[in-house]
C-alpha cells in the first residue's frame, strides 16, 4: 500500500479552528459525576478503615480528574454560542441520504457513472463535509478490487477545515475481462481530530448519529450488453475540490459542475426520468 | 449552479450507495446483538460468584451456571452468524432470530422471571436482529 499523503482541497479554505478544544458533552458530565462520587465514597470508606494515606491519595487522584473535567465543562458553557452555521451541502443543498457522521464528518461514496461496461471509465466520488468547529483529517481506505484494477488497497487522507465541504474525485477504469454483475467497492472511513473535537455546528433539522468508523460499499453494475467502444479516460487525475467554506456566504457548486460535467460519459446507462 | 440533470444523476447514484450501506449496517446489528448478549451474561456470572465464593444461598429457578452458559453460547453463535452474514445476510439474520427465541424461550419455560429480567435489553436485541433480517431481505431485491 502506498504511503498516505495529506491532501488539501483547492481552493484552500482559510477558516481557522474556533471554539473550545474539548466538547464536554453529556458523557463528560456523567464521568465527572461518577468520578466525584467515587472520590467521595472511596475516600470516606478508606478513611473510616483507618487507611488515611490511601484515603487522601484516592480523594486527590479522583478529585483532580473530576476537577479537570468540570473545568472543561465550564469552558464549554462559557463559549457555548457558535458564531458559524454549516452550509449543510451534503444534507440540504445536494439532498443526499446521510444518516450519520464519523467524528462529525459526513461522507458518502459512490460511483458516477455506476452502470458500466467492461473497459469503461468511471469515477469514485467521495463527498465529505466537516460539521465541527475544528479541522478534521478524513482517512479513506478503499479497495482492493480486481474488476477495477486495484490490486492493493488505496488510501486518501483528506484535510477538512472547520465547516468545510469538499469532493474527492478518483478516476478508475474497469478491466476489460471483468465479470458482469453487481460489484461493491469496500471503503472505510476513519477520522482524526488533530486539534481537538471542538463544537458541533448546527446542521439544519437533521439528526446525525456519530460513529468512530464508517464502512461503505460503493456499488456499481457491470453490464456486457451496454459495452461501449469509447476508451477509458486514462488522462484524468484525482482531484480534491473545496465545495463550501463557512467563511463564505454560499457554497461553490460551480466547481462541482465543472469537475463532473466535462468528464467522459462512456458506459453510462440512461436512467428513467424521475422527479428530484 | 449545477444542472438538474447532473443533480439527479448524483442523487440517484448516492441513494443506491446509501441502500448498499444499509445492508452493511444490518450485518453489524448481529455483531452488536452478540456483544449485548455477552454483557447480559454478567448478571448470572455475578450470581454464580456470589454463590460459589461468598456462599450466598441458592435461589430457586434456573441455575446461574446454566444461564451463563446459555448466554455465552448464544453470543458465540451470533459472532459466527455475523461472519456468515457476509455471504448470506438474510439467512444469517433469520437464524439469529430463531436461535435467540429458542434459547430465551427455553430459559423462560424453566424460569419465567428470566423473561422479565432484562426485558428491555432483550427487546433491543430483537429489534436489532429484525432490522438485520429486513436489510438482508433487501439484497434479494434489485437495488
Amino acid at each position: 500500500m502506498k504511503p498516505p499523503t495529506l491532501l488539501t482541497a483547492e481552493p484552500a479554505d482559510p477558516t481557522p479552528d474556533f471554539g473550545p478544544r474539548h466538547r464536554s458533552g453529556p458523557l463528560a458530565l456523567f464521568v465527572a459525576f461518577f468520578i466525584s462520587f467515587s472520590a467521595a465514597g472511596g475516600g470516606l470508606v478508606l478513611w473510616r478503615e483507618g487507611l488515611r494515606l490511601w484515603a487522601c491519595l484516592a480523594a486527590l487522584l479522583f478529585g483532580a480528574a473530576a476537577a479537570w473535567i468540570f473545568r472543561s465543562l465550564v469552558g464549554r458553557f462559557r463559549r457555548h454560542a457558535t458564531p458559524h452555521r454549516s452550509h449543510a451541502v451534503l444534507t440540504d443543498v445536494l439532498g443526499f441520504d446521510i444518516t450519520g457522521t464519523c467524528h462529525d464528518v459526513a461522507a458518502t461514496v459512490f460511483f458516477e457513472p455506476d452502470s458500466l461496461a467492461p473497459g469503461a471509465a468511471t469515477r469514485v466520488l467521495i463527498f465529505v463535509e466537516n460539521y465541527a468547529s475544528r479541522q478534521r483529517i478524513a482517512r479513506f481506505r478503499f479497495g482492493p478490487h480486481a474488476a477495477l484494477g486495484l490490486s492493493e488497497a488505496r488510501t486518501a487522507d483528506l484535510n477538512l477545515a472547520a465547516g468545510q465541504a469538499a469532493l474527492y474525485v478518483f478516476p478508475l477504469a474497469v478491466v476489460a475481462d471483468a465479470a458482469a454483475g453487481e460489484h461493491d467497492l469496500p471503503v472505510t472511513l476513519r477520522v482524526e481530530c488533530p486539534t481537538g473535537a471542538g463544537l458541533r455546528l448546527p446542521v439544519g433539522r437533521h439528526h446525525l448519529h456519530d460513529l468512530r468508523t464508517v464502512h461503505f460499499a460503493a456499488p456499481f453494475t457491470l453490464d456486457i450488453a451496454s459495452a461501449s467502444s469509447a476508451p477509458a479516460a486514462a488522462s484524468e487525475k484525482p482531484r480534491y475540490l473545496s465545495l463550501a467554506s463557512i467563511s463564505e456566504p454560499a457554497p461553490r457548486l460551480e466547481l462541482l459542475a465543472g469537475a463532473l460535467g466535462t468528464a467522459s460519459t462512456a458506459g453510462i446507462t440512461p436512467l428513467p426520468a424521475e422527479p428530484l | 449552479m449545477i444542472s438538474p440533470q447532473l443533480l439527479h444523476r448524483l442523487r440517484t447514484a448516492q441513494r443506491r450507495s446509501a441502500e448498499e450501506q444499509q445492508l452493511l449496517s444490518g450485518r453489524d446489528w448481529i455483531l452488536v446483538a452478540g456483544l449485548v448478549q455477552l454483557l447480559s451474561g454478567l448478571h448470572p456470572l455475578f450470581v454464580l460468584i456470589n454463590q460459589r465464593v461468598l456462599g450466598a444461598p441458592l435461589r430457586p429457578g434456573v441455575a446461574p451456571g446454566i444461564q451463563l452458559a446459555a448466554e455465552v453460547v448464544l453470543a458465540a453463535v451470533f459472532v459466527v452468524l455475523w461472519l456468515w452474514a457476509r455471504f448470506a445476510p438474510f439467512r444469517a439474520a433469520g437464524t439469529a432470530i430463531v436461535a435467540f427465541l429458542l434459547v430465551h424461550g427455553a430459559l423462560g419455560l424453566f424460569e419465567p422471571r428470566t423473561l422479565l429480567a432484562g426485558a428491555i435489553v432483550k427487546s433491543l436485541i430483537l429489534v436489532g436482529l429484525v432490522h438485520a433480517a429486513r436489510t438482508g431481505y433487501l439484497r434479494h431485491r434489485p437495488l
